[in-house]
């Protein structure tokens, strides 16, 4: 693939991803409406022009005719509003998977080459089937109308009016009142026209003419005449209005000539365009620019804040405006920060697609309900979270809500219900999963804990929490048998990965028959951490403070040597392996320095135990972590526990450890 | 370089930075240059082979920095006030190279190039691919891409232990 190309492809893949989601989202939602509108007939069948457009110009034929053979269903079911849809859904939501993967396909540059024929005569097949339902026969051209929904409803009795409007004299923004006037006609039209046609627009010049000449009004409508002259009476300031009926109005509109437009405007089409108005994506590649050059300021600032000449400066006013200035820096810092962090509703409302696909397989009625998707969150921290989520997800659909038989055994409602919510509580986002389903049965978890080594303790000392935990471990699965969606022991230590990686930790509760509910705690931004800065040598290292225990320094006695000259350190009686930084990373050439004589630091990752050796501890501070660049990937840098670095106050480059690698590579 | 010569066409064309290590003197191709900056504090990496020093911060970016006297098998030297890092764009690469100093932006017309003595067995070679002629001088042109080639890597890796 030539590189010219490649801008062309990220867009193509974000909009058809966008355009995608859509379609989903539409499906989802009219699937459990049993019906859809006018209107989302009209969207769904835009989305998939645009997608076929699109592919076509990447020569990606395959999504292309896919998105065609949707297209043509589409533009059938929009002519026929009476059609009887239920029949669609399994085979579009086929049709968007397939098209999201062959794009998926595609960023990763390579051809799409999926076989679509089969998707392609599913939904012709349907197509055909409702057109011989329908009985007439729809092969006559049609005549493809944006006005869509509206045309169809539209028909026999509907009548043709010309109308013309005076506002009062002095009332300003004619344009302005003009245009709620029209949007207000519009729900009660079929077609409907004016003059000035930019209304919408700042337009001095269009309310002037208005003033003048009047605003000129043709529209369609089958509404009684009585109802039409009421919405006239009751727009505001309005001083005169005249109706007449017509025949036909195109005379009017000849006249006007290609100064009339045809106004398709309603609400949705508007709610998205105010939408697209106070939205623009911007490539995240710039914002990371933007934030890399903030972070230099901060940095500029401290070094001139601290340099010599400048601190032997006594004047309470230059004080001040240092201050000022760092202030301004801060904030300018926080709101960059704050432009990375993008609402969770999309990854949430993902999830309706698993439940509604888990739930005709399982043969499962179960309701999801979102609340708090708005809550904003790291645009990396976002992505990851789909996956966790969706395990979480799949095992309240498959252990926790019971058939609906179980269910009005129970005496719960046939219907089972799953919850998630998300908020923010301070530095932190929490988001919560409950179902209402049959809960976790305390005792046999226990025992399977127990029976597999997990837990040592008797089961009445254990908390409810640290039982529930293990279904959290890797191979846990009380079920005897796997199926499709879970039961082999993976997915639920997925999250846990998942999680930690993100830096958060996941709590589940639960009352047995009642549900259960994991509670995820993830930090708002994986750009920032809060880190200890360590010396070691001449080189500073950055240790996250989530994986550090204590700090001590060891008296002699506590050290233990073997007979390899490995060291380690008894700390409350379990002893220890000691790492020393210097000899490990190489790097330092302070390799003999008593143990006594500088800092041990204890870390835990998984519950192992790892003291790390450095020189001193320099500072607790948030830093912000940049990857390291990518030419050093050829290295075992990564695997050697260097996770990433940061840029220190007075510009000097830290690498951060990377502290779960190196205990695992030291400690079984 | 004149002010016009700037607005020519092709400006970069046989245009090479001069630098020097350890008193030869070298030349790139301006085009892969993106700029020369002073020397810097540089931080540590471990794993990396030795001519590879680190990183340093170059205005927020983290740049990894290699040595060109170690990576053509010269002893290394104390960093002072004339030495430079020469940042180079390779094929979507960033690095900077620590040379001992600039000298300058010559014009090398093809003609004036040859190629460098084949000779089997001297290692610094590799680097070179060809041998320029401004007056009576020589200019040794390095090939950037050789520079990062991975099976450098593998060479060093097995001398490191």
């Amino acid at each position: 693939m030539s590189v010219d190309r490649e801008p062309l492809l990220e867009l193509f893949a974000y909009e058809t991803n966008q355009l995608l989601e859509l379609i989903e989202g539409i499906l989802l939602k009219s699937e459990q409406n049993k019906t859809m509108s006018g209107d989302e007939i009209n969207e769904v069948f835009r989305a998939m022009h645009s997608i076929k457009g699109s592919a076509t110009m990447m020569e990606f034929k395959n999504i292309a005719a896919c998105a065609h053979a949707a297209e043509d269903l589409f533009d059938f079911i929009r002519n026929k509003p009476d059609t009887d849809i239920s029949l669609v859904f399994d085979c579009l939501f086929a049709a968007v998977d397939f098209m999201k993967s062959e794009t998926e396909k595609a960023m990763k540059n390579m051809m799409p080459d999926g076989d679509e024929i089969g998707l392609v005569n599913a939904i012709r097949e349907i197509h055909s089937e409702l057109k011989s339902k329908t009985g007439k026969d729809t092969d006559a051209p049609v005549v493809r109308s944006y006005l869509g929904g509206k045309k169809a409803e539209a028909g026999r009795d509907e009548k043709k009016y010309v109308a013309k409007v005076f506002f009062e004299e002095d009332c300003q923004m004619e344009n302005v009142r003009a245009f709620s006037l029209v949007y207000t006609l519009n729900n009660k039209c079929s077609e409907l026209y004016y003059y000035p046609h930019d209304i919408e627009d700042d337009g001095g010049a269009s309310a002037e003419y208005i003033r003048k000449n009047g605003f000129d009004i043709y529209f369609a409508s089958h509404a009684e005449s009585g109802e039409l002259e009421l919405i006239f009476k009751q727009t505001m300031l309005l001083k005169s209005y005249e109706i007449d009926r017509v025949d036909s109005f195109d005379k009017y509109l000849n006249r006007a000539g290609d100064k009339t437009r045809k106004q398709d405007t309603n609400a949705s089409d508007m709610n998205r365009n105010a939408d697209l108005n106070s939205f623009i994506s911007v490539s995240s590649k710039k914002l990371d620019k933007l934030l890399d050059l903030v972070g230099e300021i901060v940095i500029a600032e401290s070094m001139i804040a601290k340099h010599p000449d400048i601190r032997g400066i006594v004047s309470e006013s230059f004080d001040k405006r240092m201050s000022h200035l760092g202030k301004l820096i801060e904030e300018l810092q926080d709101n960059v920060m704050s432009i990375r962090m993008i609402p969770i509703a999309e990854t949430l409302h993902k999830m309706n697609r698993i439940v509604r696909d888990m739930g005709k397989k399982l043969n499962k009625q179960v309701e999801l309900i979102i609340r708090g998707a708005e809550t904003e969150i790291d645009k990396n921290i976002v992505s990851t979270l789909s996956d966790p989520l969706m395990h979480i997800i799949r095992n309240c659909m498959d252990h926790g809500i019971e058939n609906a038989a179980e269910r009005a055994a129970a005496g719960k409602d046939r219907k089972g219900r799953i919850e998630i919510s998300a908020g923010n509580t301070g530095g932190e986002v929490e988001i919560s999963i409950s179902d209402d389903g049959r809960g976790l049965d305390r005792s046999v978890i226990y025992k399977k804990a127990f029976d597999t080594g997990l837990i040592q303790k008797l089961e009445s000392e254990c908390t409810d929490r640290e039982i529930f935990s293990c279904i959290l471990k890797p191979g846990f699965s009380t079920k005897e048998k796997a199926n499709e969606f879970s039961g082999r022991g993976v997915g639920l230590d997925v999250v846990t990965d998942c999680i930690s990686r993100l830096g958060g930790v996941i709590t589940i509760d639960s009352e047995q028959g009642k549900g259960a509910t994991f509670t995820l705690h993830i930090p708002l931004t994986v750009a920032i951490v809060d880190g200890i800065t360590v010396s070691v040598g001449e080189s500073i290292y950055t240790i996250p403070a989530m994986s550090i225990r204590e700090f001590f320094r060891p008296d002699k006695k506590s050290i233990v040597v073997d007979t390899n000259g490995n060291e380690s350190v008894l700390v409350r009686d379990s002893c220890i392996p000691v790492v020393r930084l210097h000899n490990y990373f190489n790097t330092a050439r302070h390799g003999d320095k008593k143990l006594t004589e500088g800092v041990l630091i204890l870390a835990e990752s998984n519950n192992k135990y790892l003291c790390l050796f450095a020189d001193g501890l320099i500072g607790e501070q948030y830093v912000v972590t940049k990857p390291l660049p990518v030419f050093l990937n050829r290295y075992e840098v990564a695997e050697k526990g260097i996770s990433g670095c940061t840029i220190l106050g007075d510009g000097s480059i830290s690498l951060i450890l990377d502290v779960n690698s190196i205990v695992n590579r030291f400690v079984n | 370089m004149s002010r016009t010569d700037f607005y020519e066409e092709d400006t970069q064309a046989c245009r090479y930075l001069t630098f020097l290590v350890d008193g030869t003197v070298f030349g790139i191709e301006i085009a892969g240059v993106s700029e020369i900056i002073q020397i810097m504090p540089i931080t540590e990496v471990p794993e990396a082979p030795p001519y590879l020093k680190g990183v340093v911060n170059l205005r927020g970016k983290v740049l990894p920095v290699m040595d060109l006297r170690i990576k053509f098998g010269k002893p290394p030297a104390e960093y002072t006030d004339r030495t430079c890092i020469i940042v180079v764009v390779i094929q979507g690469v960033t690095v900077g190279l620590i040379v001992d100093g600039v000298c300058e932006v010559v014009f090398i017309p093809d003609e004036d190039i040859v190629p460098p003595p084949s000779l089997k067995a001297v290692s610094q070679n590799k680097y070179i691919t060809g041998i320029g002629k401004v007056g009576d001088d020589v200019k040794l042109i390095v090939d950037c891409d050789e520079i990062l080639k991975e099976e450098e890597i593998n060479e060093l890796k097995a001398s490191d232990f």
